[in-house]
């Protein structure tokens, strides 16, 4: 159980960080080289370089400001909501914690299949690499961590 | 008290949940495009025409609108399935982390939405409270008051 909680806090940890530095990286560093996925990906769909449709694309540049930032908030509430609840609500385990980060960790992933998918109708192969880590790190983290939780669980 | 409390935090969950869920097939829809983020209004103010007509035109706007709307109804998803289970199971037995996390959590987002909000402000845009996503607004109504209630009857309990 002490592995499975500490990749629950992690990973809520993880997503709590991201969604702050994304406040203040999207238009500095690498953020203007990328659109959402990768600058290779985005390349592909989007048909030249980001920073190039950004600067030509006002409505796009004030839309991505906005959604952006607004993913970033709801990445820090998740994460924090998934950090806090592992830490916290894990320590006696009851049923209802383990059922909700697992079902919570199951819920991301046909949104993440349905958001990469203008990717997947272009032809354009989205590997792991690609994919922004808030993606795939829940994606993988979380269902191991549920499978540990639920193991210990029975165990107990 | 600590039930109202509970109820308040569980409907901000279950609408972020509800939200979450309805984004995916709405957004595509003639309803959907009638608004990029807040009202059909206010961003025909901001981006210069009615966002159905910047959806056609601006395939690029489009395709980025298909990517953002998905990944930010699955978080909603998952903050709005764990603040209300948090919200009825966590908080059931008075467990002070529960409420102390909701609170955060309501706390948190509220300069990220400041800062989202940013363009209209800029613009000279007056947003109204309606104009603003529920997904916003509601909470930031219910949160509050269900903290208030929840550190009162935490408080007489004790």
């Amino acid at each position: 159980m002490g592995a499975s909680r500490a990749i629950f806090v992690a990973v809520g940890l993880f997503q709590l960080l991201i969604g702050v530095l994304t406040m203040g990286l999207t238009d500095r560093g690498i953020g203007p080289n990328m659109i959402i996925v990768s600058v290779r990906t985005d390349l592909a769909l989007f048909g030249a370089p980001t920073e190039e449709i950004l600067a030509s694309n006002p409505e796009l540049t004030t839309f991505r400001y906005i959604t952006i930032r607004t993913l970033a908030g709801l990445l820090a509430a998740t994460g924090m909501l998934i950090a806090g609840l592992a830490w916290f609500g894990m320590r006696e385990a009851p049923a209802w914690t383990l059922a909700l980060l697992t079902v919570t960790g199951l819920a991301l992933l046909p949104f993440w299949w349905m958001a990469l998918s203008p990717y997947r109708e272009a032809g354009i192969g989205v590997g792991l690499g690609d994919m922004p880590p808030f993606m795939w790190v829940p994606a993988i983290a979380m269902p191991v961590a549920s499978v540990l939780a639920w193991v210990a669980y029975m165990q107990a | 008290m600590l039930l109202a409390s509970r109820l308040l935090f569980l409907v901000s969950g279950l609408l972020w949940l509800a939200i979450g869920a309805l984004a995916p097939v709405m957004f595509e829809s003639p309803l959907g495009k009638r608004t990029l983020f807040v009202s059909p209004s206010s961003d025909a103010a901001l981006f210069g025409a009615p966002p159905a007509q910047l959806l056609v035109a601006n395939p690029s706007l489009a395709t980025f609108r298909r990517v953002m709307i998905p990944a930010i109804a699955g978080l909603l998803v998952a903050s709005g399935l764990i603040t209300a289970g948090v919200a009825w199971f966590g908080m059931m037995g008075g467990e002070t982390w529960a409420l102390t996390l909701l609170n955060a959590v309501g706390l948190v987002v509220i300069p990220f939405w400041w800062v989202v909000l940013g363009p209209y402000r800029a613009a000279g845009i007056a947003l109204g409270l309606f104009d603003l996503p529920p997904f916003m607004w509601v909470p930031g109504l219910l949160m509050p008051a269900g903290a208030v209630l929840g550190w009162v009857s935490y408080v007489q309990g004790r």
